[in-house]
């Protein structure tokens, strides 16, 4: 028992990537197709519309959604509206029809769409010139990009909620440029519909009647592979997508508070002065540093590939990603030495100084350059891999603190007495050995998960679920250190915050330590003193 | 026959009857009849054509209050009282069944009454019957012959101007259509249809007259007035010959360039 | 002034809730329609009567308005509810008879009754009418009115009105009907369409009186705007003056 909660104790999944075959970019000629290659449970995620009759994932089969998940995730569970049949409409085709009515019904819709590029796709120079790619690619003429090109399913004849395959069928380059968030696996946009529901608390909380508590996950992991994320509708402007503003609706609070530190310093306070002066139209690659932005966006330093090349992902610069993967440069003493635990699906431990991770620093320099001298930037960046090795440590040496408690037997309430970890009979039932390595799988089988599970990344259920006595509070202190100090303080440092990184970072992390230490001091003496009582 | 042609048929007809029954009163309306078999029961067509198009607005009473009615402004009308807009009877009269076959075929600008010219001639033709089936006021009266309209009178430019007096002085429509006709005059505010719903006093700059913006059509709306709504007939008050200057005039209000992408 | 005017402020029903409490109160008189056949009374009663309200309503007592600059509009009175200072009697109030079956001619009056607007309201407020007459509507205003009734059974109308116009509508079916000005919104009037000759509309002091009833016993019926209805058994006794009151209470 004691063995294989250190184990388990460890663990990391979920969160993390899982990685399969990069597929190279997909010929020009077939329509795209954002599920190529992926596991047949990855289609239950994002494909086989289901309507409402089931979940998505490998646990579908635990929680039915909620209607609104048909709006987040349409290619799965979307239905067509049944008051009024939109059908004779599009076995008319009759396009003017869509307009006429909701002018009127939903004015503003149309009213984004008539400023949009789609009502007048000819109508700067520059417009012109990528309509024309678009037409010499898709071999059609392109006036208008109509409600009709986009909404109407013509084989099913009903009306669909368009998602980035549908977009894609025009912006080729951008959906493949997209599509290779993949690559990185997780986290990523790409995938995080999957991230909310292949999580075994996301089932279990709504197995436990809180499928609406969890609006806040779905709101930001739904269909953050559409384009609407970024590009709104309905006038989808590249411009918006270009504004810091298109990011930090999701992209704040105490896991990646980045609109926070980024708002906050020296680089979005200036965005916030001269928000006017810059200039959104322009392409990210014809930006001119100093003029067209006098400071970066978002954008601008993460959509940046390299050798002034710019890429439609955000995420293929990162080098310590979302901050949770430990990095291989450091000695560990807690289980955190074994990650990921022989889980075959989790990526490794990050390599700070691998090759790709040098080059990928050295196209960061590229972009900092821009304005800093090549020194003062990498000096910066190389402070902040050293603060990321100092969290890391302080999480390693937090995490044995609890672990050795574990092991001792003094957690309280033990595993055994206390809710198991979330879903344990599903993810027994629905997962493989395959996929979650040997040990760990003979773990939820033998022990129907009562059994303690603690740090990066299985860990993190507490933050997401919290059930009869589990997580304790030592527990729950290990989560807020290593998930949001950490992390925050990982931000407040990237973005330059100082703020951000101290007092919601650095500060906590360390008064979280001595919280740990001390309750686990006291579990350990009040296990102690129950132990004399019992052998009297 | 293709609905298309016989809307033009319709259209033809209606157009013609209004401005010349006394020139073409023996032809076109006997054509025209010929096309018309508006079924005189409610039938099952048209039951269920009203039932999956019209009710999911207008409700399956007719009270206007389908499930999309919710969220709708101006709201869908409500046939109970037997109010139709669009009209080429009088005032507060009862429309003639080839009123609300214009209306369902043409649709509503400014509204998510859209042309239901997708529907068949004849599944159109069903539903006026339903329709009617909703108020007691077509069990009581009798729809009243429709209004006689006079020849056209030209367009001049002191027609216009003579419009323009009767608008600003003796009619005072800016009151609720504003001086430039942007509907927002000052009483435009206030006002409420007979259903208790406030309504917005047409803008003309738009252009996209509700009951059709032919100058025949715009000329019977304040021949007629709208009923159920504040829009009074002015058969009372002005001669033939002036309705048409007002007609002209409003029509002169229509300003395309600032509608273009409204 | 001599009646006392109740401010709109203190009775706030809204438009709308008096409204659709018209539209019950005109169905339910649509389905009450009955035979009336005409008889010569020899020996007919009479029925004088006060309809009043009890409420304590020193509020009404209070002006609100004392030295404050009021529009125009403000100034003019609601005519929602008049009632006299001296005994509380109602103005406006409609009577009539509800299931007389048989009784005096019905006279059709040939000078038309009629409704002026003057100073943007419509004078007077209740018009009570037999079926079949014909109301002349005046307009006695340099400025615009329009004429709009909301009616069912008798056909609606609506119609812009200048300086001196005059429209002439019969009304053939019982019901109550609003007539308003959508340029001037405060401004309607009621006109109430009886199926029968019995039927009267109180005065300032809530007075009313019915006259050459054949003896029997009726259902008399009341109705006010923003009140509602009141019904009352009467009986009434050859060549005798019968005393009824009626009373309004707030609850």
């Amino acid at each position: 028992m004691k063995k294989l909660g250190i184990g388990l104790c460890l663990s990391a999944m979920l969160f993390t990537s899982v990685v399969w075959a990069a597929e190279p970019p997909p010929k020009k000629e077939t329509p795209p197709d954002l599920y190529e290659g992926t596991p047949d449970w990855y289609r239950a995620v994002y494909k086989d519309n289901v309507g409402l009759s089931e979940g998505a994932g490998p646990f579908k089969d635990y929680y039915k959604p909620q209607m609104l998940d048909m709006y987040w995730q349409p290619n799965r569970h979307y239905e067509p509206m049944k008051n009024l049949d939109h059908s004779i409409f599009i076995e008319k085709e009759r396009r003017d029809l869509c307009v006429t009515c909701h002018e009127e019904a939903t004015p503003g819709v149309v009213r984004d769409w008539r400023s949009s590029g789609h009502k007048n796709p000819k109508s700067t120079p520059y417009l012109s010139a990528r309509t024309a790619e678009i037409e010499k690619r898709t071999n059609r003429v392109l006036n208008e990009v109509h409600c009709f090109d986009c909404h109407a399913d013509t084989k099913k004849k009903q009306i669909r909620m368009p998602t980035g395959e549908v977009c894609g069928e025009c912006h080729r380059p951008q959906f493949d440029d997209f599509l290779r968030e993949r690559e990185m696996g997780r986290p990523n946009h790409i995938q995080s519909w999957e991230a909310n529901t292949i999580v075994p608390w996301y089932a279990e909380a709504a197995r436990r009647g809180y499928l609406y508590g969890q609006h806040g996950c779905d709101l930001c992991h739904s269909g953050a592979e559409k384009c609407d994320v970024c590009h709104t509708r309905h006038k989808f402007s590249a411009a918006e997508g270009r504004q810091p503003e298109a990011c930090i609706t999701c992209h704040m609070g105490p896991d990646h508070p980045d609109a926070e530190s980024y708002g906050e310093s020296k680089h979005g306070v200036i965005y916030h002065q001269e928000e006017e002066h810059f200039d959104f139209n322009r392409p990210l690659s014809e930006v001119r540093p100093g003029k067209d932005y006098r400071t970066p966006t978002c954008q601008f330093c993460h959509m940046y590939e390299k050798h002034g090349r710019f890429i439609h992902n955000p995420v293929m610069k990162g080098i310590w990603r979302m901050g949770t993967i430990p990095p291989k440069n450091l000695e560990y003493t807690s289980s955190l030495k074994d990650y990921p635990y022989g889980i075959k699906i989790i990526a490794d431990k990050i390599d700070i100084y691998s090759e790709e991770n040098v080059a990928k620093r050295s196209y960061w320099l590229e972009v900092c350059a821009k304005c800093h001298s090549d020194r003062f930037a990498d000096t910066y960046l190389k402070s902040l891999d050293q603060f990321m090795f100092q969290a890391h440590t302080l999480a390693d040496r937090a995490q044995k603190i609890v672990e050795d408690l574990i092991a001792d037997g003094y957690l309280y309430p033990s595993a055994a007495d206390r809710d198991p970890y979330p879903l344990s009979d599903g993810i027994e039932k629905e997962l493989s050995p395959a996929f979650l390595g040997e040990p760990i799988y003979n773990a939820f089988k033998t022990l129907k998960g009562k059994f303690p599970v603690v740090g990066p990344i299985l860990g993190v259920y507490g933050m997401f679920l919290q059930q009869q006595d589990n997580p304790s509070n030592i527990e729950n202190y290990y989560n807020r250190l290593w998930f949001w100090y950490k992390l925050q303080g990982y931000k407040g440092t990237a973005h330059v915050q100082q703020d951000v990184s101290w007092w919601w970072g650095q500060a906590p992390m360390m008064m979280e330590f001595t919280k740990i230490q001390s309750e686990a001091a006291r579990l350990r003496r009040e296990g102690r003193i129950e132990k004399v009582s019992l052998t009297k | 026959m293709k609905p298309k042609v016989l809307l033009d048929k319709i259209g033809l007809w209606s157009a013609t009857a209004v401005a010349s029954i006394a020139i073409m009163f023996s032809m076109a309306p006997m054509n025209a009849k010929a096309e018309f078999k508006v079924p005189t029961e409610v039938t099952e067509l048209g039951k269920d054509t009203y039932k999956k198009y019209c009710s999911p607005c207008h409700g399956e009473e007719g009270k206007g209050d389908g499930p999309l009615a919710r969220s709708m402004l101006p709201k869908p009308r409500d046939f109970s009282r037997g109010a139709y807009k669009f009209r080429t009877t009088p005032s507060g009269s009862l429309p003639r069944d080839e009123d609300i076959y214009r209306t369902i075929s043409f649709g509503v600008p400014n509204s998510t009454m859209i042309p239901w010219d997708v529907l068949t001639e004849e599944q159109r033709l069903s539903v006026i019957p339903v329709l009617k089936s909703f108020s007691e006021a077509f069990e009581v009266r009798k729809p009243d012959p429709p209004v006689e309209v006079g020849l056209m009178v030209r367009p001049t430019e002191k027609c216009i101007a003579e419009g323009k007096k009767i608008y600003e002085e003796k009619l005072e429509c800016w009151k609720c259509h504003g001086i430039e006709g942007r509907g927002d005059g000052p009483s435009a505010a206030e006002q409420e249809d007979d259903f208790g719903f406030p309504i917005k006093p047409f803008d003309f700059t738009t252009g996209k007259f509700k009951g059709g913006s032919t100058p025949q059509e715009v000329y019977l709306r304040f021949t007629t007035g709208l009923n159920g709504t504040p829009m009074p007939s002015f058969a009372k008050e002005l001669t033939d010959e002036e309705r048409w200057c007002l007609t002209y005039y409003v029509m002169s209000l229509i300003k395309p360039e600032e509608t273009k992408n409204k | 002034m001599s009646e006392f005017q109740v401010m709109r402020h203190i009775f706030f029903l809204s438009v709308l809730c008096g409204f659709l409490g018209w539209c019950g109160i005109s169905s339910k008189i649509l389905s009450a329609e009955q035979q009336y056949t005409e008889i010569e009374v020899i020996d007919g009663g009479n029925v004088i009567g006060n309809v009043k309200y009890t409420d304590d309503l020193a509020a009404v007592g209070l002006n609100l308005y004392r030295d404050w600059e009021l529009s125009d509009t403000s100034k003019i009175p609601s005519e929602k509810l008049i009632f006299s200072k001296i005994n509380n009697g109602i103005k406006n109030v409609t009577v009539s008879i509800k299931d007389i079956t048989e009784g005096k001619k019905k006279v059709i009056p040939t000078i038309h009754p009629i409704i002026d607007q003057q100073n943007n309201i419509f004078i007077p407020h209740v018009v009570p009418i037999l079926t079949g007459t014909t109301i002349d509507i005046l307009h006695g205003d340099e400025g615009m009115h329009n004429i709009h009734t909301r009616s069912m059974k008798n056909q609606p109308f609506n119609l812009g009105t200048t300086y001196k116009q005059r429209i002439s509508k019969k009304f053939d079916y019982p019901e109550i009907i609003r007539l308003s000005c959508d340029l001037h919104k405060y401004a309607y009037a009621w006109i109430v369409v009886f199926d029968n000759p019995y039927f009267d509309v109180t005065d300032r002091n809530g007075y009313f009186e019915i006259c050459d009833i054949p003896p029997g016993t009726y259902k008399f019926q009341v109705w006010h705007e923003e009140l509602g209805n009141l019904e009352k058994e009467v009986t009434v006794h050859p060549k005798e003056t019968t005393s009824i009151e009626f009373v309004y209470s707030q609850n």
